[in-house]
């Protein structure tokens, strides 16, 4: 045995969070591109329910391109390791903001606009909901990962 | 540490941040219905026990009744959901239908003794099914239509497209699918040229007074006819708001050969679903009364009861949510309410 070769001590625990966070970004990855393909698939669609909401109807031919556009940007900086940390705050912001917009969706009314693209919008509310608050909790996750493993 | 306090911050303020911009979304959208809209209602004439509840599985509305079971129309068309009325057994009835003259995931389905009329909007059609024989398909009307209720065997009244108007607006005409007998409306809707979304509603029709009602939605109207869509009067709903703007459409391509056509701005929704039964119609209110609070009108649905005979307006009754969810669709049955929520369905007593 050749003892002279330095022996690599392997952290294991940071091995295993490193990896879970490289499957949640990627899981993060997926969403916020199929979210933005399937809205940009059916834009017409999306720009008419946007144009049902008394917030958005002026706007809602430049938020039908610029929402998925966004998505689609978040999707692209997440894979890029240097901009992970800020495309994951962008992921929080836009999920933290659908999830309270269902929730108000199902507080208030159900007349309320919902233009969630593709399997999404074949989700009740309840089970929409709860999808998001579970992205929200990943996305989170992923940032405190994300920060640990920046300082290590 | 500090930079993990610095980040519980960052994530703080994102969080809040996404709140404070939906929840100005959610006051612009939401605040007309829950402002002050000048008229009271009479809430204490009826009391409402739930009787049964079960899971919803895949039924969107109570469509035939029997003495021992319910039927409700589902997701899938031709697949029918069969219930006691205490929503613990269920099957499900499975009538063979074309795929191709369902379109659009848009249909009215018919129930009888005998079989299941669907009628698609879309598709133009109607097929009829039953368990023994292969479904027969009638493609009527000639023009697409949104609405339909059955008022014999073979007859139906109609709300939808004609060339009488230059299919720019709706109509409604009595229509027999298996002779291809129409005979159209004399006077009734006003035509705006909105493709008949300005003045879209409800239509029900009443077995036992035979008469059909329309309930506007997006003003305070309806109409009673009889079934040979002879106006017995026009009345209005509780509410004030009279009047509704033509509406912006917008067209959406779905396929090479097919184009959606819906409201293209917000919507200012008076009335919702209603029924008939009776000599009475239940309507769905859109609008707070003044005499209610926003918790009390945003945990219920309120339906306004009105005579058929006058459509003079008589009591309320509030349907509560169930489980934190708003009813999907209702029907009324002798001193019941059957009501489809989101995941179960409710059966209560109307005493």
């Amino acid at each position: 045995m050749n003892f002279s070769q330095p022996y690599k001590i392997l952290n294991w625990p940071s091995v295993v969070l490193s990896f879970l966070l490289e499957i949640a970004c990627t899981f993060l990855t997926l969403l916020m591109a199929y979210a933005g393909l399937s809205k940009l698939m059916d834009r017409q669609v999306f720009q008419a329910q946007l144009s049902k909401s008394p917030f958005l109807t002026d706007y809602a031919n430049y938020v039908s391109w610029a929402l998925p556009v966004l998505e689609i940007l978040i999707a692209v900086l997440l894979v890029i390791r240097q901009s992970r940390l800020s495309a994951l705050y962008a992921t929080l912001f836009i999920m933290a903001m659908f999830t309270f917009y269902i929730y108000a969706m199902f507080l208030f009314s159900y007349d309320l606009p919902c233009a969630c693209g593709g399997i999404l919008s074949e989700m009740g509310w309840i089970e929409h909901l709860w999808f998001n608050i579970g992205v929200v909790c990943l996305t989170i996750a992923s940032i405190f990962l994300q920060i640990s493993k920046e300082r290590r | 540490m500090h930079k993990m306090k610095k980040h519980s911050l960052y994530i703080l303020f994102t969080l809040v941040s996404a709140a404070i911009l939906v929840g100005i979304l959610a006051a612009i959208t939401v605040n007309p219905t829950f402002q002050s809209n000048g008229f009271n209602r009479k809430a204490d004439a009826y009391k409402l026990e739930v009787l049964a509840s079960g899971h919803r599985n895949d039924a969107i509305e109570l469509i035939h009744t029997t003495p021992r079971n319910l039927y409700f129309k589902t997701t899938t068309p031709g697949k029918i959901l069969v219930t006691d009325y205490q929503i613990k057994e269920s099957h499900y009835l499975t009538y063979p239908l074309p795929e191709n003259e369902i379109r659009g995931g848009f249909y009215y389905t018919f129930l009888s003794s005998t079989g299941v009329q669907v009628l698609s909007p879309n598709a133009r059609s109607m097929v009829y099914s039953d368990s023994t024989t292969s479904p027969q398909t009638y493609s009527f009307p000639r023009q697409p239509f949104s609405r339909v209720v059955k008022i014999g065997n073979s007859s139906f009244i109609f709300r939808g497209f004609d060339s009488a108007v230059k299919n720019k607006d709706q109509i409604f005409y009595k229509g027999n699918p298996i002779s291809g007998d129409v005979t159209l409306e004399r006077n009734i809707s006003e035509i705006r040229n909105d493709m008949g979304l300005g003045n879209d509603g409800y239509l029900t029709y009443d077995t036992s007074s035979r008469k059909i009602a329309f309930v506007h939605f997006y003003k305070n109207e309806f109409f009673v006819a009889d079934t040979n869509l002879n106006i017995l009067y026009r009345s209005y709903t509780i509410d004030t708001l009279k009047s509704s703007a033509n509406k912006k459409l917008a067209f959406v391509e779905t396929s090479k050969n097919d184009k959606l056509v819906t409201n293209g701005a917000p919507d200012r929704i008076v009335n919702g679903r209603s029924d008939v039964f009776e000599g009475k119609l239940y309507n769905q209110s859109k609008l707070k009364a003044d005499n209610e609070s926003n918790d009390l009108f945003g945990r219920n649905m309120v339906l306004d009861i009105y005579s058929l005979d006058d459509g003079k307006y008589q009591h309320s009754v509030y349907i509560p949510n169930h489980r934190y969810e708003k009813a999907i669709s209702f029907k009324i049955l002798k001193q019941k309410i059957v009501v489809v929520y989101p995941t179960n369905i409710v059966v209560y007593s109307l005493l």
